[in-house]
C-alpha cells in the first residue's frame, strides 16, 4: 500500500479531507530528499515525515486501538480519536477512497481540507508576523484574506486577527490623543498612520477624525 | 572500563548525529500528508472537523 496506494494521485487528493496517521514500527528507509526547494531527510514510503515519526505513530496507535491482530489495517476515527470502523487487509487506491467517503459524512459539519487549512496557516502566520513588526497594511491584508475563506472555522480566524488590530489601532489613537498636550505633530503623525494602515477597519475611520480634531497650531 | 563506555558513547552519538542518508533525487513534491505527531494528529483532526485515518503496517 505504501508504494501504490498512497502514491496515486487520486488516493492522494482524496486524502486532504483526512489526517492521516502512519503506524509502521519498522525503520531505515529514510532519504534525504528536496521538496519545495528545502532539503529534507524523509522516510521514502510515508513522503513527508521521517521514519521516527511513523514509528512513534504505530506505538500511539497500538495504544489506543487494540485488536490489530493483522497487517495492514485501516483504523477509522472521528475527530475525537474515537473509532468508527477498521477495515483489515490491503486496499486499492479506489476501494480506499470509496472507503473513506462513507466514513467521512459520518462526521458532520463543515470539513476543512488540508490545503485550505495549510494556506490559512500561512496567511495567518505571515499576518501576525507583519504585527509584531507592526506592519499594519500587511496584517490587515493577510487577516482579511483568511476571514474571506469560504470555511466558517477559517473565517472566524481571520476576523479574530482583525479584532486583534482594532484594538491596536485604539492604543495607538489613545497614545495620539495623549500627545496632543505636547508634541501635536507627532500626534498627527500617528492619527495619519493608523487612519492610512490601518484602512479599512473602524479605527481607521476614527484616526481620521480624531486627526481632524487636533487644533491647528497657533500662528507666530 | 568507564572510560571505553564513554569514549565509545560519544562515538556512537557523534556517528548518530553525522548520519548521511541516500540522496534522492526527483523526489515527488506531493504525497499524502502523514501527521508527525499522534498529538498534532487529533489536534488537527478537531479544528479541520475531518476524520482521522490510521494506516497500520509493520510490526514485530
Amino acid at each position: 500500500m505504501e508504494s501504490s496506494t498512497y502514491t496515486d494521485k487520486k488516493y492522494i487528493e482524496a486524502s486532504r479531507m483526512w489526517v492521516n496517521v502512519a503506524c509502521h514500527n519498522e525503520t531505515g528507509h529514510e532519504v534525504d530528499a528536496m521538496i519545495a526547494g528545502k532539503k529534507v531527510t524523509v522516510c521514502e514510503r510515508y513522503w513527508n515525515i521521517p521514519c521516527d515519526a511513523h514509528s512513534k505513530g504505530s506505538s500511539a496507535a497500538r495504544g489506543k486501538y487494540t485488536g490489530i491482530t493483522g497487517v495492514p489495517c485501516t483504523v477509522y476515527a472521528d475527530p475525537e480519536g474515537k473509532e468508527l470502523s477498521r477495515e483489515v487487509g490491503g486496499k486499492s487506491a479506489s476501494e480506499l477512497i470509496k472507503i473513506q467517503e462513507k466514513v467521512l459524512e459520518k462526521v458532520p459539519g463543515d470539513h476543512v481540507s488540508v490545503v485550505e487549512w495549510n494556506q490559512a496557516a500561512k496567511l495567518l502566520a505571515d499576518a501576525d508576523a507583519a504585527f509584531e513588526k507592526g506592519e499594519w497594511k500587511k496584517a490587515v491584508e493577510g487577516y482579511t484574506r483568511v476571514s474571506k475563506l469560504p470555511k466558517k472555522v477559517l473565517k472566524e480566524k481571520g476576523t479574530a486577527g482583525l479584532d486583534k488590530l482594532e484594538t491596536k489601532g485604539r492604543e495607538l489613537i489613545t497614545e495620539a490623543k495623549e500627545k496632543i498636550a505636547t508634541d501635536k505633530e507627532a500626534a498627527r503623525k500617528l492619527l495619519r498612520k493608523v487612519a492610512d494602515d490601518f484602512k479599512p477597519l473602524a479605527c481607521a475611520k476614527e484616526a481620521a477624525a480624531a486627526l481632524k480634531e487636533i487644533p491647528a497650531d497657533e500662528k507666530k | 572500563m568507564k572510560r571505553c563506555l564513554a569514549v565509545a558513547m560519544v562515538l556512537g552519538v557523534a556517528a548518530a548525529g553525522a548520519q548521511e542518508h541516500k540522496f534522492k533525487k526527483n523526489y515527488a513534491q506531493d504525497g499524502v500528508y502523514w501527521a508527525a505527531t499522534w498529538e498534532e494528529a487529533l489536534a488537527e483532526a478537531k479544528a479541520r472537523n475531518v476524520p482521522i485515518h490510521v494506516a497500520v503496517h509493520k510490526d514485530n
